[in-house]
């Protein structure tokens, strides 16, 4: 029967031996049950959680103090779960904001894995955007920058490589989403020295598995994952559906496992990083941070099983 | 091409329904009582009609309205969570300025009469009050009604009865005709179910005013010659 539990012994030896899994037991949880999941960072072998929290529409709440305690307490209960990275961007209204507030009250949690983008034309307009970035979150510096949208990335990605020399980042990426500009995001994968791409990548759009992820894996490029629900979408609409009988013995307890999982069990994908605005989802995307990962052959009558519902 | 052609409206809705809402609701509890002599104001204003030596005062008050909304609710609210509302808060100050172009030509008009532009006094001020009052009537709390001079749905709304009663230039109309557009998509994608009601509205006020509107301004007489 397929499983999480049936580990190819010899590949999950060949994966802990490159850095590319590792299970971290997390504060709190026995040594014989469910591990956190991370994946190996490829350009310097560092790990990060499976899952993220994308900020993305949920965090853009402008000045409502009620709403930005909301989202403080998602943060923390992300963070509390063993959740690292937070992905946001100047486009994404006053979410930067929001999340500043948020660690701010929450004392500068410093397992943070701060993720930030640069989203406007010319050098002197991304230098201002990212110093302006900076105070939003009050974080020092951010750990990993991207260009958001391939928007004038041949102007802002050399600048973005001076300062990580410079040790002002710690890794160079691009994002794009919906499955857009894949072409170009192709050449900038071949030809430029990032460390991470951010692309969409769920059950509904699984484009990239064709090109973009088998060149990440090539080329020792992280792969963020944007959209694993598609919006919403997937997980509102699985919501209506029985989980498949099987599943629970599988080792997966919820849709949002369901999906998740199978997003970040792909052997390109770093971390997806899933928005909300409920600490009940935040916990149900983190329990898919634990446990093991479905092999190809699960992966795929997971994939036939959601096509069916 | 291919890409643009790839987006849906959904992918330009930068915020949660619920977020708007509670945008609205924030902005005119800080804004109370403000709403009292902006109301008056108005109502005052319609009451002078588009007739006389006090025809400017129509426009300058919507022109003191649209730099209102620019400022307060585009530039200082809206901008915080949507970035295109820097766009229209210089977009509805150029309508200002517009209004403004309007009141300062009618001042030098210090002969313009227009009997017949007194009765549409009351359709001006209905004009101004329509939307609030289908809102009540939707139900939406007080702090949810949104009004002439504060809000660009009901300012747009109004001053496009404003401009066809007045005969205004065609190069007035772009702007509000463009926010209606706009402000109805917005609420579409939000799946507000109440997102026909500002065009429908504007439909029926713009019919009506087409149909009643006054006469053309006739030279002031001395009230010894009429």
């Amino acid at each position: 029967m397929d499983s999480f539990q049936n580990w190819d012994r010899r590949r999950l030896l060949q994966l802990l031996a490159s850095g590319a899994v590792s299970a971290v037991l997390a504060p709190g949880i026995g040594a014989t049950s469910k591990a956190l999941l991370q994946k190996a960072i490829p350009s310097s072998g560092a790990t990060v959680p499976a899952i993220g929290l994308g900020s993305w529409i949920t965090f853009n709440v402008g000045r409502d103090g009620e709403a930005i305690r909301r989202v403080t307490a998602i943060i923390r209960a992300f963070l509390d779960a063993g959740g690292r990275m937070i992905d946001s961007s100047p486009m994404y209204g006053s979410s930067q904001a929001t999340i500043g507030a948020a660690l701010k009250a929450l004392g500068q949690p410093n397992q943070l894995i701060a993720v930030d983008k640069v989203w406007t034309d010319g050098a002197s307009s991304g230098r201002r955007q990212l110093q302006t970035s900076l105070e939003r979150w009050g974080v020092p510096r951010f750990d990993l920058l991207q260009v958001h949208n391939l928007v004038d990335w041949k102007t802002h990605l050399p600048i973005l490589f001076e300062a990580k020399k410079r040790g002002d980042v710690g890794y160079v990426g691009v994002t794009t989403s919906h499955g857009r500009r894949h072409g170009e995001l192709e050449q900038i994968m071949k030809s430029q020295p990032i460390d991470f791409v951010q692309l969409t990548y769920n059950m509904r759009y699984r484009s990239a598995e064709r090109r973009l992820l088998p060149l990440a894996l090539e080329r020792g490029i992280a792969v963020i994952v944007n959209r694993p629900y598609d919006g919403g979408r997937l997980i509102r609409f699985a919501k209506k559906k029985q989980l498949p009988g099987w599943v629970p013995d599988a080792g997966v307890g919820s849709w949002a496992e369901y999906l998740l999982k199978f997003n970040v069990s792909h052997p390109a994908v770093t971390c997806a990083i899933p928005a909300t605005s409920s600490v009940r989802h935040v916990k149900e995307n983190m329990a898919a941070c634990y446990g093991g990962l479905p092999d190809e052959q699960l992966r795929a009558r997971m994939l036939q099983a959601f096509k069916e519902l | 091409m291919a890409d643009w052609l790839s987006y849906e409206l959904i992918d330009f809705l930068m915020f949660a329904p619920e977020t708007y809402w509670r945008m609205i609701e924030l902005y005119n509890n800080d804004l109370w009582p403000l709403h009292v002599p902006i109301t008056l104001m108005l109502v005052f204003a319609g009451m002078m009609g588009v007739s006389g030596r006090r025809r400017w005062i129509l426009p300058a008050v919507f022109a003191l309205c649209w730099f209102m909304v620019a400022v307060f609710f585009f530039a200082l609210r809206y901008s915080e969570i949507f970035w295109a509302a820097g766009y229209w808060a210089w977009t509805f100050a150029l309508q200002g300025a517009l209004f403004t172009a309007i009141a300062v030509a009618e001042r030098e008009k210090t002969t313009a009469y227009c009997p017949e532009a007194r009765k549409y006094s009351a359709f001006i001020v209905a004009a101004v009050a329509a939307l609030p009052l289908i809102q009540w009537g939707q139900g939406a709390s007080l702090a949810h009604i949104q009004l002439t001079g504060l809000l660009p749905d009901p300012t747009a709304l109004a001053s496009i009865v404003v401009l066809f009663v007045m005969r205004a230039p065609w190069w007035t109309y772009p702007i509000p005709l463009a926010w209606m557009i706009f402000s109805t998509l917005t609420l579409y994608v939000m799946e507000d179910a109440y997102f026909w009601v500002t065009p429908a509205v504007t439909s029926i006020v713009i019919t009506v005013a087409v149909a009643r509107r006054p006469s053309a301004a006739v030279p002031h007489q001395p009230h010894w010659a009429r």
